[in-house]
């Protein structure tokens, strides 16, 4: 029993979907169609919202879970985690997410801690650069050259010193990062497409989890 | 032997940066200034790609970042109502991202000034935060009224003028796509674009990795940080918040190529002089 509802059913609800989907991409099944695709379509964005929800259950757990165990070095963190997000979530239900006061809450905390995080993370690099972008062989030399122009060229400072850096930026941009991309986005789409088989003939079950 | 000044200067490479990098981001905000800005072929073709919709056109503008990115975005979105607002046109926005409301929110503050001569629900609206990722744009694009009932406001979609007729992804003139990451922008390639046939925009510092379909399915790809917004605005002949910042961004960038040439530069110096004394 225990097998059925884990594997055959997912497996066949899988199964049955991601073909059908297909179908409906490919082929006209007039109007019944296109009422099951924004279905499904519809169940999807009702499962991504239920999924913030059980995000919030399950961040609770963690959290919950530590402070119970006094993690150290850990607990009181998650205690403030809890409190904030205990805060945050009652004051959205009692005045709504449209007042003043949740806007308040956000743009007080986690606008200016996002903020804060940004700017300590610009900080941390500098250093950071300083010791690593130096040139120690060719390679290095060639990547530091590219970094140096795509610095200058892909901002203010191009036009206004170095107005040649700007075209190679451009160049390395459109040729080279261009070709890149176009072979990385290829590569990932077929690779999709193979999981895509795997999971649809039943190959794939990694995502049913049982292993668990 | 190194002398004591070396060793000092060794001793506090990163407390130097880091003084050293606050005069460069202070000194832009203390004494404002504005090096020459030159239109790029980005902001061009994104100013040309309004200027060839037709009057009173019906614009989408999605976003999914956060508070953390605001800055990046605030400039363009203002110039780009703007922009839309010289033709008569109406804008929609909505969130594929959970901090979206928050967005808008901050949108409200920030753009009171081209909001305050236009009517909520006529000229723009906003219907709120869409979950599911790029199935929430898919199922969005394919039905609105089936995705959504309600605005933000709580009004009902039927309700409201600048709704309708607008039921679907071909009902959009451009659909415009403001994010941080680069997930979703490919979404908005496979669901707006190749299934519509729309006209897209992607604006982000995932620009690059967008260059792929640049120009056939989107027309237009806009990278906030090098100044495109700043140039978007020139072309508009509406300097504003983007060209403001346009300073910073001179000097920050200043910033880092110093730290490139000083990281090859003085350790040589450094070795050299240790070289010569121990020789």
């Amino acid at each position: 029993m225990s097998q059925v509802v884990r594997k055959t059913i997912p497996l066949v609800l899988t199964t049955f979907i991601g073909i059908s989907l297909i179908l409906t991409y490919f082929f006209d099944f007039g109007a019944a169609g296109v009422s099951y695709e924004k279905l499904l379509l519809n169940f999807a964005v009702t499962i991504g919202a239920a999924s913030l929800g059980l995000g919030i259950v399950n961040l609770s757990r963690l959290h919950v879970i530590r402070l119970q165990r006094k993690a150290p070095g850990q607990w009181y963190y998650s205690l403030i985690l809890l409190a904030s997000m205990i805060l945050m979530i009652c004051v959205g239900l009692i005045y709504n997410i449209k007042s003043d006061a949740f806007s308040l809450m956000y743009d007080a905390t986690v606008a200016p801690l996002g903020a804060t995080m940004m700017s300590l993370f610009i900080v941390w690099i500098a250093p950071a650069l300083y010791r690593s972008a130096r040139i120690r062989n060719l390679g290095s030399a060639l990547l530091i050259a590219c970094l140096f122009i795509v610095v200058i060229g892909g901002s203010p400072l191009g036009p206004a010193l170095l107005p040649f850096t700007t075209t190679i930026s451009n160049w390395l941009n459109s040729i080279v990062n261009l070709a890149s991309m176009r072979a990385l986005k290829i590569t990932t789409a077929i690779g999709l497409i193979v999981l895509s088989i795997r999971i649809l003939t039943g190959k794939e079950k990694s995502y049913l989890r049982l292993g668990d | 032997m190194v002398s004591n000044k070396e060793s000092y200067l060794k001793k506090h490479t990163t407390t130097i940066i880091i003084v050293v990098l606050y005069l460069f981001y202070v000194y832009p905000i203390l004494f404002p200034f504005s090096p020459p800005i030159v239109i790029g072929e980005k902001a061009q073709s994104f100013y040309d790609l309004v200027e060839s919709l037709p009057d009173e056109p019906t614009v989408l503008l999605t976003y999914d970042y956060g508070a953390v990115s605001y800055p990046y975005f605030q400039g363009f979105q203002e110039a780009f109502m703007k922009h839309i607002y010289r033709k008569d046109g109406n804008v929609i926005l909505v969130a594929f991202g959970a901090a979206g409301p928050m967005m808008y929110k901050m949108m409200q503050k920030t753009f009171a000034p081209v909001w305050d001569q236009k009517t909520y629900g006529e000229d723009y609206v906003f219907l709120g935060f869409i979950p599911g990722g790029e199935t929430g744009v898919a199922s969005f694009m394919a039905d609105i009224r089936q995705t959504i009932m309600i605005d933000f406001e709580g009004n009902p979609i039927d309700t409201l003028q600048i709704m309708e007729n607008v039921n679907m992804a071909t009902d959009f003139d451009l659909v415009v796509n403001c994010e941080t990451s680069t997930t979703i922008g490919d979404g908005f390639v496979r669901q707006v674009a190749s299934a519509y046939g729309v006209k897209l925009a992607l604006v982000g510092p995932g620009g690059p990795t967008w260059e792929p379909y640049y120009p056939e399915q989107i027309q237009g790809n806009l990278y906030p940080l090098p100044g495109a917004p700043a140039e978007y605005e020139k072309l508009l002949g509406a300097p504003g918040n983007a060209s403001s910042q346009i300073g910073l961004l001179f000097t920050g960038s200043l910033f880092y190529l110093v730290i490139i040439i000083c990281g090859n530069v003085i350790p040589r110096i450094g070795k050299g002089s240790e070289n010569g004394n121990t020789d």
